[in-house]
């Protein structure tokens, strides 16, 4: 057989690589935000460079367990099978997390990651005469997509405290195909009682019979308020609500992209029809599967991400910095100038912080919380930075 | 043999890995290319396990220098990060000197067809595609609204080009599967550029998708890529993926190239944020390692003409499949012979209508499993070899 015809583009010639761009120091939420809808992959991140600390992404800094990296190890053998072929499969995974749920696999879509259920739901539920309420600031892909199909985004303003205006979010409900509720918020780290959560579905559907709430649960893993409670018990036994939840933040598989949404079948079935076919990896569904099983893991991670939380907001209220309650694995911290200034400045000393969000990027910065050691290091860089004493850091 | 030793090696291995509360240490050990064709229900005794020739997968998974990459890909936590590119936009320009501008990677080519469809149709610009052919896009259209015009294959099983262009007037995209699935055939590289050359003509706003996700398995010496015309000609797109020669498809991944143009407005609406890291790292790895793609191609093309032969000398035929299946007329029912192969724990491919009365799709994998299967076929289909029954 001719080299031609076997060759990779047979007939094309050998080009040089082009020249590719890099952009760094940008968190991937940033790129999906700022360069346009759902674009990423023309723009790169590098991996954390020696020596550099990552705290803009909200990423769980240790990575996978060992179970699911295990798990991911073996997958990769099996990897020339789709991801319904392999045992533990896709159905097993959904079996699983509805067994979690105490609930039917009809209840449980899996994504690729839960932004993948970020870009389908407004995709199921909105349109050009059924518009979208979320929060602002608030995670952006949902407006961003429904923008894309021509339907119309209202975003309401969170509160001084950086909470939802739930009231707010339920009277703009009227006529809606779909309220986003991202709880905790992100970037405000906030985060709404389950008492707060039933009244405002009740009052949703005072208004609108079908409009569809979403509520995106990613960083329920590491919520300690003990008057919150996950959504999915109300999204199970209610038609038109459901929850996405992801393995990118606790779990610590952002590079793997597994997530899942639990709600009333009908609901499941509308937006899963928009999943992408085979959407989850085989070596992640098997990792997932691992994950979910292993006991004691996410009380752990919560453990270890509050001390490190605590030492840092601690350092930013100290000095007289205003930090909202984080029941996530990042503050919402009050810098008092712009945050573009500040993450340059933090750049320069090789700790990369959040992006900006607006309305609030003149006034807060967004910094996830890494490793207790990460957090140490940084926090002479941001004492630098804003001009505080930076002996409060805890240098050895 | 060698085969049956690193077989058992690499159960034990699963097994113990996806086990709860092992050290990750073991993770790291690949143990050769062997065949995974009976990976599902690990944990059934391996006699016990189905053969699965429904998917066009490729038995053997990916590469050892693929699996150390994926490994790697793991390394210091980075599986917590999101990814970035993983390398390989640069290596697909090493390897073919695809400039970044002209491509856009997906989870599997079906959400960059996906990503075709949505963005290049609409409810007044029609999708014409094949039939029977790769469904992603139709389904994908027929989920959102817009519409779909099926181009019935011509009295050869082969894509009736005329009639798609005649179809493609007006239309927002028109959806080429070359080879096509699920009939394994083929058109050479000079009726697809007439093709391309027609349409463009005709219906110079019309989006002319070519899915290549089988070309590594072409054997014809007719064909070649259609990637230098789609990085030119704003209206032509290659679809490419990693699931098939490359032995990826549980890992996600593949790719189209296409004028930035095109890509532009793909962005708008492309997810980026679907694409897992090890796959990244594994793909750019597995694009430049070309020897074992050629071995893998050798091992296909040979366990393929083992199997079509089978079914002439015993009296049936089958299509010139370019890919890693055949299409065959075993002249039975395709829901009958599926369930008779099932019930020996052989699995084939489901119904593709109008052929599902007399035609069956099987995936090639081994010869060693195609020699079991082709013995399946036999029981199911009653059948003698021609030669034994005269």
């Amino acid at each position: 057989m001719s080299l031609s015809r076997r060759a990779l583009f047979g007939g094309l010639g050998a080009v040089a690589p082009p020249n590719v761009a890099l952009i760094t120091a940008r968190g991937r939420e940033a790129l999906v935000d700022e360069l346009g809808p759902m674009a990423v992959e023309a723009s790169v991140i590098t991996p954390p460079q020696d020596g550099e600390i990552r705290i803009s992404s909200n990423e769980n800094p240790y990575g996978p367990t060992g179970p699911a990296l295990a798990a991911l190890g073996g997958g990769f053998m099996v990897a020339g099978r789709y991801p319904t072929n392999v045992q533990p499969s896709m159905r097993d995974l959904r079996e699983l997390i509805a067994q979690k749920f105490n609930t039917e696999p009809g209840n449980v879509v899996l994504g690729a990651g839960s932004s993948e259920l970020l870009q389908n739901a407004p995709h199921a539920f909105t349109n050009s005469e059924k518009h979208l309420v979320t929060a602002s600031p608030s995670y952006n892909q949902p407006a961003r997509v429904a923008r894309y199909l021509g339907a119309e985004v209202k975003a309401i303003p969170v509160d001084s405290a950086g909470r939802l205006d739930l009231d707010g979010m339920a009277d703009a409900a009227r006529g809606a195909g779909m309220i986003f509720v991202c709880n905790p918020n992100n970037p405000t780290s906030t985060v709404h009682s389950n008492g707060d959560i039933r009244a405002f579905v009740a009052r949703v559907r005072s208004v609108s019979a079908d409009a569809v709430v979403h509520f995106d649960e990613a960083y329920h893993e590491y919520v300690t308020d003990h008057a919150y409670e996950s959504a999915a018990e109300l999204a199970i036994n209610t038609p038109g609500v459901f929850i996405s939840r992801t393995f990118s933040k606790c779990y610590g598989m952002a590079g793997i992209r597994i997530g899942y949404g639990v709600g009333h079948p009908d609901t499941m079935r509308t937006l899963s029809r928009y999943s992408l076919t085979f959407n989850t990896n085989t070596p992640g569904v098997g990792a997932a599967y691992a994950a979910l099983n292993t006991t004691g893991f996410v009380p752990r991670e919560q453990k270890r991400n509050v001390e490190a939380k605590k030492v840092t907001a601690d350092f930013f209220r100290n000095a007289g910095f205003q930090v909202m309650d984080s029941q996530t694995n990042f503050i919402f911290v009050n810098i008092r100038r712009p945050a573009a200034e500040f993450r340059s400045a933090c750049a320069e000393q090789n700790v990369r912080v959040g992006r900006d969000f607006r309305p609030m990027e003149q006034t807060h910065a967004r910094i996830s919380i890494g490793t207790m050691e990460e957090m140490q290091r940084a926090i002479p860089v941001f004492g630098s930075v804003l001009g505080i004493p930076t002996n409060v850091g805890g240098r050895r | 043999m060698t085969t049956k030793n690193s077989m058992k090696v690499s159960r034990r291995t699963f097994v113990k890995t996806t086990g709860i509360g092992v050290s990750a240490a073991a993770i790291m050990a690949y143990d050769g290319p062997r065949s995974i064709a009976r990976a599902w229900s690990m944990s059934l005794p391996q006699e016990e396990r189905p053969m699965l020739l429904h998917n066009n997968e490729n038995p053997l998974g990916p590469g050892r220098k693929v699996v150390e990459a994926m490994n790697e890909a793991l390394s210091n936590g980075r599986g917590g990060r999101y990814p970035g590119s993983g390398g390989l936009p640069e290596a697909l320009a090493r390897a073919g000197g695809i400039p970044q501008d002209n491509l856009m990677i997906g989870n599997g080519s079906t959400q960059l067809l996906r990503t075709c469809t949505q963005v290049f149709t609409s409810p007044t610009r029609p999708l014409v595609t094949g039939a029977p052919s790769y469904e992603e896009c139709a389904q994908y259209a027929n989920n959102i609204g817009h519409p779909v015009e099926e181009v019935l294959l011509d009295d050869h099983m082969m894509l009736d080009l005329n009639a798609m262009a005649d179809a493609s007037q007006g239309a927002g995209m028109v959806f080429l599967n070359n080879p096509n699935n699920p009939t394994g055939t083929l058109w050479g590289a000079d009726a697809v550029g007439s093709f391309i050359e027609r349409v463009r003509s005709e219906s110079p706003e019309t989006m002319i998708v070519v899915d290549e996700a089988y070309h590594d398995y072409v054997t014809e010496p007719s064909h070649s890529t259609q990637i230098p015309r789609a990085l030119s000609d704003t209206h032509v797109i290659v679809a490419r993926t990693f699931s098939k020669a490359h032995g990826m498809a549980g890992m996600r991944i593949g790719w189209v190239v296409a004028h930035p143009d095109a890509i532009s407005k793909m962005r708008e609406w492309h997810l980026g944020l679907t694409l897992n890291i090890p796959s990244l790292l594994g793909a750019a790895t597995s694009i430049l390692d070309r020897e074992r793609i050629e071995e893998e191609v050798a091992r296909n093309t040979a366990a393929r003409a083992y199997t079509i032969d089978w079914f002439e000398q015993h009296g049936m035929d089958a299509t010139d499949s370019q890919c890693n299946f055949i299409f065959a007329r075993t002249g039975m029912n395709a829901q009958e012979f599926r369930s008779g192969c099932a019930a020996r724990n052989i699995r084939v491919g489901r119904n593709f209508p109008p052929y599902q009365e007399a035609w069956a799709r099987i995936s090639i994998s081994t010869i060693e499993d195609m020699r079991t299967a082709t013995r399946v076929f036999g029981e199911v289909l009653g059948v003698q070899a021609k030669a034994e029954a005269a």
